[in-house]
């Protein structure tokens, strides 16, 4: 049989059975990672699209948002405000922005990230709202509702440092070399094409991820494209990776991304650390399982964040309403507890903490 | 008529002398630094100024106080050559220039190695006190972990944070209860401060400063103090 008959088939059955598109602009959820502002600023957008994009999963359920990377030319500024950034993405469906700028220092360049998200642009079928967790107490006079979702949305995130020289290999996503197999570590052979302006994933594997791609006569072709780490990148790109997928109602994943972003953060991006984890307990949630853990883990390293004790007497109130009747005296008894202990981190007269309060009454009536 | 002249005189006197007590209302600061080894080519103020809004952006995205902007909406920067100068005629003209609070906050860069080094310890200090002040004065501290690894500025930016928890200390030490400032008494605000400074700046460990113990005491009870009831306020 003609082999490259087998190969053009094979191609061709892949390339319907992907749906995930690089450019397509009408997806319920743009993702946009400009190029940096600075040295090797291009290099670096490039990597961190390129990391989120190979992250990119079919939807799994009906109604879940549907997703793509977005790709432009135009550098946001490495000092220009999280507004500016959010005004700029206005008219599109872009939810997820990551952008910075770099600076050299010594003989080395630094890149100082940025991360805006706007999750009240995805649009969504059905009425699952995937970033807000919510409790809801009924009384003979009302209905009280308490709510927690997303905990910040503009952040500045942990520097990333740049000393591999592969980088310059990536000065533009259309220009990423594409080899012929995958190797241990980085690549050793010369690359057989470039990724161009048509490509899909097919499999991640390690630093690796294969690839269909078309050459400039159009006709298609498999590789393998290498993603060099970039010293600091791995919880920032983790988490970005989790809020996607938390965006899109695929939980588990979100999960598993969210908690490697846990992980890996050390103790110069606690608030990453801290997000990731109670992102992590949100989507926990979601799947009907206990969150607990995460939330003392992030209650541990930081006692005052008023965040984390919404999340947490949400929590509380959900296990009363879950847990079997036997418990739920003890369970009211730790909600009471939580809330005394907490209302110091409110303004006073909070209507949150107010509502928390009465729905604590309602539940012990 | 020398009756006149003495009150004109005493009054002028006055004025002069109670500038240093006047009500906190602006905070104007001076971030020094000095570099020990080769020129740098780096301009840290000028980094730390773009740097800034981003972080206030970052930091009231998490807190929803009012006030905190406002605060740290305050800080201003200003570059001044490395020492800072001893004369009291010059400080008196710094103070001048620079409103009525003003700051310092002094690092050391070590630009011999590459990636550059900053001393751990920093100077944070107010320049010139009110004369009924017993609260916070300039303190040195070290603080583990706050390097300068690379042209790593958010740490930098997040040192002048730490200089505004201990402005709020300085201002709930000073406060006698007569002489009450809004930022001591907006307790949102200082657990939102308390909060970020957590997040930064480890209190567990054991190599911290003991002025920064003493400092996260401070503004801790400061933030869990009882709130006055309506019973107590009548």
């Amino acid at each position: 049989m003609n082999v490259s008959l087998i190969r053009t088939v094979i191609l061709g059955l892949l390339f319907t059975a992907l749906p995930l598109s690089a450019f397509c602009e009408d997806e319920d959820m743009g993702i946009m990672v400009p190029s940096f502002e600075g040295e090797l600023g291009e290099n670096v957008g490039t990597v961190l699209w390129l990391k989120v994009w190979r992250s990119l999963r079919d939807p799994l359920r009906h109604g879940a948002p549907s997703a793509a990377m977005w790709f432009t030319d135009e550098v946001f500024r490495g000092d220009q405000s999280f507004e500016d950034v959010e005004n700029d993405v206005a008219r599109n469906a872009v939810a997820v922005v990551l952008w910075g700028n770099t600076i050299a220092f010594g003989d080395g360049v630094l890149a100082q990230p940025r991360l805006c998200i706007i999750p009240n642009k995805v649009r969504r079928n059905g009425g699952e709202n995937p970033v807000t967790w919510q409790v809801v107490v009924s009384t003979q006079l009302t209905t009280l509702r308490l709510e927690v979702t997303i905990p910040q949305t503009r952040y500045q995130l942990p520097p990333i440092m740049l000393d591999n020289s592969l980088l310059s290999h990536y000065p533009n996503v259309h220009l990423v070399p594409v080899y012929r197999r995958r190797y241990n570590g980085p690549p050793a052979g010369e690359p057989i094409g470039k990724l161009g302006s048509s490509f899909r994933n097919v499999q991640n594997d390690g630093d690796y991820s294969e690839v269909i791609y078309d050459d400039d006569a159009g006709n298609g072709h498999m590789g393998w494209v290498y993603f060099p780490e970039l010293k600091g990148d791995i919880p920032i790109v983790d988490y970005v990776i989790g809020i996607i997928r938390l965006l899109r109602c695929d939980y588990q994943a979100a999960i598993d991304m969210l908690s490697r972003s846990a992980a890996s953060a050390d103790n110069t991006s606690a608030p990453l650390k801290i997000d990731s984890l109670l992102m992590e307990a949100l989507a926990t949630a979601k799947l009907k399982r206990d969150p607990g853990v995460q939330l003392e883990l992030a209650e541990k390293l930081n006692p005052y964040l008023q965040s984390t004790a919404k999340f947490k007497i949400v929590y509380l109130i959900s296990k009363i309403q879950a847990g079997p009747t036997k418990n739920k005296q003890a369970s009211l008894s730790a909600l009471e507890s939580e809330i005394a202990a907490t209302s110091y981190i409110f303004p006073l007269g909070d209507p949150w903490l107010e509502t928390a309060k009465q729905m604590l009454y309602a539940m012990r009536q | 008529m020398i009756r006149c002249l003495f009150i004109t005189l005493l009054s002028i006197i006055c004025l002069t002398t109670t500038c240093g007590q006047s009500t906190r209302g602006t905070i104007c600061e001076v971030f020094n630094y000095t570099v020990e080894g080769p020129e740098s080519r780096d301009n840290p103020i000028a980094e730390i100024r773009k740097l800034w809004p981003c972080f206030v952006d970052d930091v009231c995205s998490r807190h929803d106080v009012p006030g905190l902007r406002e605060i740290l909406t305050r800080v201003s920067f200003h570059n001044t050559d490395s020492e800072f100068p001893n004369d009291v005629d010059a400080l008196i003209q710094q103070w001048n220039q620079h409103n009525r609070i003003m700051e310092m906050l002094g690092v050391t860069l070590f630009t011999l190695e590459v990636p550059h080094k900053m001393d751990s310890t920093i100077f944070v200090g107010e320049l010139l006190y009110p004369d009924d002040y017993k609260g916070f004065k300039r303190r040195e501290v070290r603080i583990p972990g706050l390097e300068l690894k690379s042209s790593n500025y958010q740490r930098f930016v997040e040192t002048h944070f730490l200089l505004i928890l201990y402005l709020l200390a300085m201002e709930l030490q000073h406060d006698d209860g007569k002489d009450a400032v809004a930022l001591a008494k907006d307790r949102p605000l200082i657990v939102a401060l308390l909060s970020e400074a957590y997040f930064r700046i480890p209190t567990d460990d054991k190599e911290a400063d003991k002025s920064m113990q003493d400092l996260y005491s401070l503004v801790r009870d400061a933030a869990k103090k009882e709130e006055p009831t309506h019973e107590n306020q009548r």
